[in-house]
C-alpha cells in the first residue's frame, strides 16, 4: 500500500454525480475519520521530526540558540566514530534482514504443508511474535555469552578449558549477539506473514504448474515466490527499517566502541554538554534519512527485478 | 491416443469414515471426452485430481494404455489439468503463461515463442501476447488456459467444470472449441461437472456418481432413454414415478394396466417412468396407455407449455400428478380445471427397479 | 464390499526422505525458537551457577520473592507497563477503526498521501522523532509523565492499527449497514449489532499488536518518561546491565507473560482467513 503495490478495495456501487452539499458532507465526514490518525501522524511524528531536523541546525532557544547553521553535520562527518557506527548498523541490518528473510521464507514452507503436530510447531512460531527484543536479547545473551549456557555445554564435551576459549558471540566486533537476536525474532514476524500470505495464495497454481510439468524447485521459484514476494518484500522492509533504528538490543549486547548508529545518537543526548545536543539530532536524522533512501532504493530494485 | 483405466479406485480421506470415491472401475476410451457427472461432493473431482497425481489413492490402480502409473509424479504423467477457476499465473503474460509447460522442459526460447504463437491462433486469441491475466475476458481467461494444457501435448487433458464460469453465450463458443481442438488431437479428454447439460452437449460417455460410487456409465442418450435407477432419472430431469406391478409386459399401476416393451427388468414391483415431454395430451384414438386427469396448473414457457395433471387412481390409490411438457399453443386448450386425456405410449414408457 | 487383489492395489505412503526432513526441520525450528528461555527459566531459580557448572550449584526463589515480594519495585513497573499498555491500545482502536474505515471503503482524492503519512512511521525509527519533541513535552509538562509517555507510544502503534483496519474494511461490505437501517436498526444499533462484529477479529489482531509494541517499548518510555515513569523493560534493562542474572531472568519472564497469554487468546485469529494480518503482507 505504501508503496503503490496492487491492493483491492471494495468500490463502493455505482459512484453517481452527487449533488454538491452531499460531496461537502462527505468530505467533511471523511476528516473526522482520518482525524485524530492524522493528528498523531502530523503533531507528534512529523512534528517530533520537524524538530528533530531544527535542532540538528543549531536551533535551541532554551539555552539561547536561534541560529541556524550546519554546524553539527559538519562536525559529524568529521569525526571516524560516525563512519565506524554507520557501517556497524549497515552490517547489523543488512545481515539479520537476509538471514531472517530466507530463513522465515524456508519455515513459513515447512509450517504451510499439513503434517502431525502442524498446530504445535505454528503455535511456538506465534509464540515468539509477543516476546519483547529485550528477553531475545537477555535470552542470547545468558546463551552466547562465554560465561554462557552453550560455553559451558562446550566445556562439558571438554571443547573449551575456560571461558575464554569461547567464540566472543556477543559484545564482540562482528554484533554477532544483536544479529542473532534479530534474527530469532524476526524470522518468526516475517515467517508469520509470509505464512498467511501463502495460505491465502493456496496450492491451486502450484497444482496447475505442476500438472503442466513443473517439479518441486520450478514450482517454488516460478509460482509460489513471485506470489508471495510482495508480503516478503513488505515484512522484510519493515524488519530492516526496525533493525537499523532499534536502540535496547545493541546497547545490551553491543561493544562500547564503535556502537551501533541509534546508540551513538543517544549516548550524545544524554552528554552533560549541552552543545552535543545539535550531533545527537544530527545522528537520528541521518538514520531517518538514511533508512528511508535505501529502502526506496530496495523497493525500486525489487519491482525491476520482479518484472 | 491413450486409454485411461480406473480400476476399484478408492480415496479416504484422513478423519473421514465414507469413501470420497468408492471402488471406482472405468474405462476412459482413447481419443474421445468422457464426463465424470455428480452434484458437489460426490467425488468426481478427486477422482480428476488422483488421475492428475495430485491426490494419492488410498486403494486401487489407474492405468494408462495398460500401465500403471500410479507411482509416477504429477509433473512426470503428461496429464494435464485445466482448472475451473482457470488459475492463470497473475504475474506473467498471456504468452508466459502458454509457454510455461515448455520453460518447464527446458525447451530454447525460440521455439516457445513459435509454438506459443501458433496455440494462440488454434485457441483464436492471437495478438494478445502481452496482456496480463486480470486484463482478459472471462472466455479468453479460460482460452488461454486451454492453450497452455495443450501446448504440452499431454496424453490426457483433465478439465475441472470447464464451462460453469461461463456465461449462456459464451458457454456454445467454449463448448465449440473445446470440441475441435479435441478432435483435431484426438486426444484422450476427462472432465468434471455437475450440470448435466454441459455433460450431455460435451461429452461422449458419462460417468455419473453419487457419493463416491458410479450409478451409470454410457452415451449422454443412454440417462435420458434408459436410467438404471429412479436417482439417475431425476438427475436428468425425470419426473413421473409412477410405482406398480411388472407381469410380463404389462403394468399394474394406479393409472390401470400400462403397455410397455421395456424388457429390462424381471416380474415383480417396479417404478414406471415417462419423461413429460413423452406424454401426449388431449389427443383421441388410442385405446391402450390411456388416463384421465384434471389439469391442476399450467405454466407458459414460451417455446412451449407446462401442465400438472393429477389422475384419480384406482383401487384405494392416492391421487398421482403427472407432468406434461407439451405444445405452446396447447397452453388456452386446456385450462386448469378441465379434464384432459392422457396418452403414454409404450414405446417411451422406462421401467426402473423400486427403492426398498 | 470387495477387497481389491493385491497385485493391482498400489497403496502410495509418503516418501520416507520426506518426512524425516521435515522433522528435522520441524525441530530445528521449535529448537532454535525455544533455546533461549531455558537458560532464562534456570537462571530465575539459581542461588550460586558459576561457570563451568551446567545447571546452579544452589537454587533459590530470591529472585521470584523479588519480583512478587516486599519490594514493589517490580510490582510498581509491573502495573506502569500494563496501564500504558492498555490506554495506548484503547486509544489506537478508537483511532484506527474510523481512520481504517476511511481508507478502506473511500476513494478520495489525496488517499496515497494519507495513506504514505499514515504508515511512514513504520519505516522511520521512531529515535528522531523523540528527542525533537522531547523539548516540547518539557515544556507542556508531559515529560516524564504518564499521559506524556503513552501519547508518544501512540506513534509507533497506530500506522499498524489503522493498517489492519483498513485491510478489514476493505474486505467488507458495508450494504450490511444500509440494511439494517432499512431494517430499522438507528446509528449506534448498526454499529454495536452489524459493524463491530464484521470487524472484530480485525479488532483483536490490531489490538494485539498495539499492545505488544506499547509493552515492549524501550526507547520512547526512557527519553520522554525521563526515569520517572520506569516500566518493566526499563527495569529489566537496569537489572540486566548491572550483571544480576537471577532477577534479571525473573524479570523477563514476567515481561513475556502477558503478551503471551494474549496471544494464546488471539492466536486463531492469526491466520491467513484473517484479512487482517494479510494486510500487513500488503503493505
Amino acid at each position: 500500500m505504501l508503496f503503490g503495490q496492487d491492493i483491492q478495495v471494495a468500490k463502493l456501487p455505482a459512484n453517481k454525480p452527487k449533488p454538491q452539499s452531499h460531496r461537502w458532507r462527505e468530505r467533511f465526514q471523511l476528516i473526522l475519520m482520518l482525524g485524530p490518525a492524522l493528528s498523531v501522524i502530523i503533531f507528534l511524528f512529523l512534528g517530533g521530526l520537524g524538530l528533530a531536523v531544527m535542532q540538528s541546525l543549531g536551533y535551541l532557544p532554551f539555552i539561547g540558540q536561534t541560529e541556524l547553521s550546519l554546524d553539527a553535520y559538519r562536525s559529524l562527518l568529521s569525526r571516524g566514530e560516525f563512519y565506524r557506527s554507520l557501517l556497524l548498523s549497515l552490517w547489523i541490518s543488512f545481515v539479520s534482514t537476509g538471514g531472517a528473510t530466507v530463513l522465515a521464507v524456508g519455515a513459513a514452507l515447512v509450517l504451510r504443508q499439513p503434517f502431525r503436530g502442524r498446530r504445535w510447531a505454528t503455535f511456538v512460531f506465534q509464540l515468539n511474535l509477543p516476546i519483547p527484543h529485550l528477553v531475545g536479547a537477555v535470552g542470547i545473551l545468558f546463551l552466547f555469552s562465554q560465561s554462557g549456557f552453550l560455553a559451558r555445554l562446550a566445556y562439558l564435551g571438554q571443547l573449551i578449558d575456560n571461558p575464554g576459549d569461547f567464540p566472543a558471540l556477543v559484545f564482540d566486533r562482528y554484533a554477532i549477539g544483536i544479529i542473532l537476536e534479530y534474527v530469532w525474532k524476526s524470522t518468526c514476524f516475517i515467517g508469520i506473514i509470509v505464512l498467511a500470505v501463502m495460505q491465502s495464495v493456496g496450492e491451486d497454481y502450484e497444482q496447475a504448474a505442476q500438472t503442466l510439468g513443473a517439479n518441486r524447485w520450478q514450482r517454488f521459484r516460478y509460482v509460489l515466490l513471485p506470489l508471495i514476494m510482495p508480503g516478503i518484500l513488505s515484512a522484510s522492509i519493515l524488519v530492516f527499517a526496525f533493525t537499523f533504528g532499534a536502540f535496547e538490543v545493541p546497547l545490551l549486547l553491543g561493544q562500547r566502541y564503535p556502537s551501533a548508529l541509534p546508540v551513538l545518537a543517544y549516548r550524545y543526548y544524554t552528554d552533560v554538554d549541552l552543545n552535543f545536543r545539535p550531533e545527537a539530532m544530527a545522528v537520528s536524522v541521518v538514520i531517518s534519512v538514511l533508512v528511508t533512501v535505501l529502502i526506496g532504493v530496495y523497493v525500486r530494485l525489487s519491482r525491476r527485478l520482479g518484472d | 491416443m491413450t486409454q485411461v483405466d480406473l480400476q476399484k479406485l478408492t480415496k479416504i480421506y484422513p478423519g473421514s469414515d465414507s469413501p470420497a470415491v468408492h471402488a471406482l472401475s472405468l474405462t476412459m476410451p482413447s481419443g474421445r471426452i468422457t464426463a465424470l457427472l455428480g452434484p458437489s461432493g460426490c467425488g468426481k473431482t478427486t477422482a480428476l485430481k488422483m488421475i492428475a497425481g495430485l491426490i494419492t489413492p488410498s486403494e486401487g490402480n489407474i492405468l494408462f494404455d495398460g500401465d500403471s502409473i500410479v507411482g509416477v509424479p504429477t509433473e512426470k504423467r503428461e496429464v494435464v489439468m485445466a482448472f475451473q477457476n482457470h488459475l492463470l499465473f497473475p504475474h506473467m503474460s498471456v504468452s508466459q503463461n502458454v509457454g510455461f509447460g515448455l520453460k518447464m522442459r527446458g525447451l530454447d526460447r525460440h521455439t516457445i515463442q513459435r509454438r506459443v504463437s501458433e496455440m494462440l491462433d488454434l485457441v483464436r486469441l492471437p495478438g494478445l501476447d502481452d496482456r496480463r491475466p486480470h486484463q482478459l475476458s472471462g472466455g479468453q481467461q479460460q482460452r488461454v488456459a486451454l492453450a497452455r494444457a495443450l501446448i504440452v501435448e499431454p496424453r490426457v487433458l483433465l478439465l475441472d467444470e470447464p464451462l460453469s464460469n461461463l456465461d449462456a453465450h459464451l458457454r456454445g463458443e467454449m463448448r465449440e472449441l473445446i470440441h475441435d481442438v479435441q478432435q483435431q488431437f484426438k486426444l484422450t479428454t476427462i472432465f468434471v461437472t455437475h450440470d448435466q447439460e454441459e455433460a450431455v452437449v460435451l461429452a461422449d460417455q458419462i460417468a455419473l456418481l453419487f457419493e463416491g460410487q458410479l450409478h451409470q456409465y454410457g452415451p449422454p442418450q443412454a440417462f435420458y432413454e434408459r436410467p438404471l435407477n429412479e436417482r439417475v432419472a431425476r438427475f436428468f430431469g425425470g419426473i413421473n414415478f409412477i410405482p406398480g406391478y411388472k407381469r410380463g409386459s404389462v403394468i399394474e399401476t394406479g393409472l390401470g394396466q400400462l403397455q410397455c416393451y421395456s424388457a429390462a427388468l424381471s416380474d415383480g414391483a417396479v417404478v414406471v417412468t415417462i419423461r413429460p415431454e413423452n406424454v401426449a395430451i388431449g389427443r383421441n384414438g388410442s385405446e391402450i396407455n390411456v388416463a384421465h386427469g384434471r389439469v391442476e396448473s399450467s405454466t407458459y414457457l414460451g417455446t412451449h407449455a407446462r401442465f400438472k395433471v393429477s389422475v384419480q387412481a384406482g383401487n384405494g390409490h392416492p391421487p398421482l400428478v403427472l407432468e406434461v411438457v407439451a405444445d405452446a399453443s396447447s397452453i388456452h386448450l386446456y385450462p386448469v380445471g378441465q379434464t384432459v386425456k392422457l396418452y403414454l405410449p409404450p414405446e417411451k414408457i422406462w421401467l426402473v427397479p423400486a427403492e426398498d | 464390499m470387495q477387497k481389491v487383489a493385491p497385485s493391482q492395489s498400489i497403496s502410495i505412503k509418503p516418501r520416507w526422505g520426506n518426512s524425516v526432513g521435515r522433522w528435522l526441520a520441524v525441530g530445528a525450528i521449535v529448537v532454535g525458537l525455544l533455546l533461549p528461555f531455558l537458560p532464562l527459566l534456570i537462571w530465575s531459580f539459581s542461588h550460586r551457577w558459576y561457570f563451568p557448572a551446567v545447571a546452579p550449584t544452589e537454587w533459590s526463589l530470591r529472585a521470584w520473592r523479588y519480583v512478587f515480594g516486599d519490594n514493589t519495585q517490580a510490582l510498581q513497573a509491573l502495573g506502569y507497563s500494563f496501564v500504558i499498555a492498555s490506554a495506548t491500545t484503547l486509544l489506537s482502536i478508537a483511532i484506527g477503526i474510523p481512520a481504517g474505515r476511511a481508507l478502506g471503503l473511500h476513494e478520495f482524492r489525496g488517499k496515497a498521501l494519507v495513506r504514505f503519512l499514515i504508515l511512514a512511521p513504520t519505516i522511520v525509527p521512531p529515535l528522531a522523532v523523540a528527542m525533537g519533541i522531547h523539548i516540547v513535552f518539557i515544556r507542556y509538562g508531559l515529560a516524564n509523565s504518564l499521559p506524556g509517555v503513552v501519547l508518544v507510544h501512540l506513534i509507533p502503534v497506530t500506522p499498524y492499527m489503522v493498517l489492519v483496519m483498513a485491510s478489514v474494511f476493505a474486505n467488507y461490505n458495508p450494504q450490511y449497514e444500509e440494511q439494517a437501517r432499512t431494517l430499522g436498526a438507528r446509528p449506534w444499533q448498526v454499529f454495536w449489532y452489524v459493524t463491530l462484529p464484521a470487524i472484530f477479529p480485525g479488532i483483536i489482531v490490531g489490538g494485539l499488536f498495539a499492545f505488544i509494541i506499547s509493552w515492549s517499548e524501550y526507547l520512547l518510555t526512557l527519553l520522554i518518561g525521563g526515569g520517572q515513569v520506569i516500566t518493566l523493560p526499563l527495569l529489566l534493562f537496569s537489572f540486566a546491565n548491572s550483571g544480576d542474572n537471577a532477577i534479571t531472568a525473573a524479570l523477563s519472564i514476567v515481561f513475556i507473560g502477558p503478551a503471551v497469554l494474549f496471544l494464546i487468546l488471539t492466536s486463531r485469529y492469526l491466520t491467513g482467513r484473517n484479512a487482517a494480518i494479510g494486510g500487513i503482507g500488503r503493505l
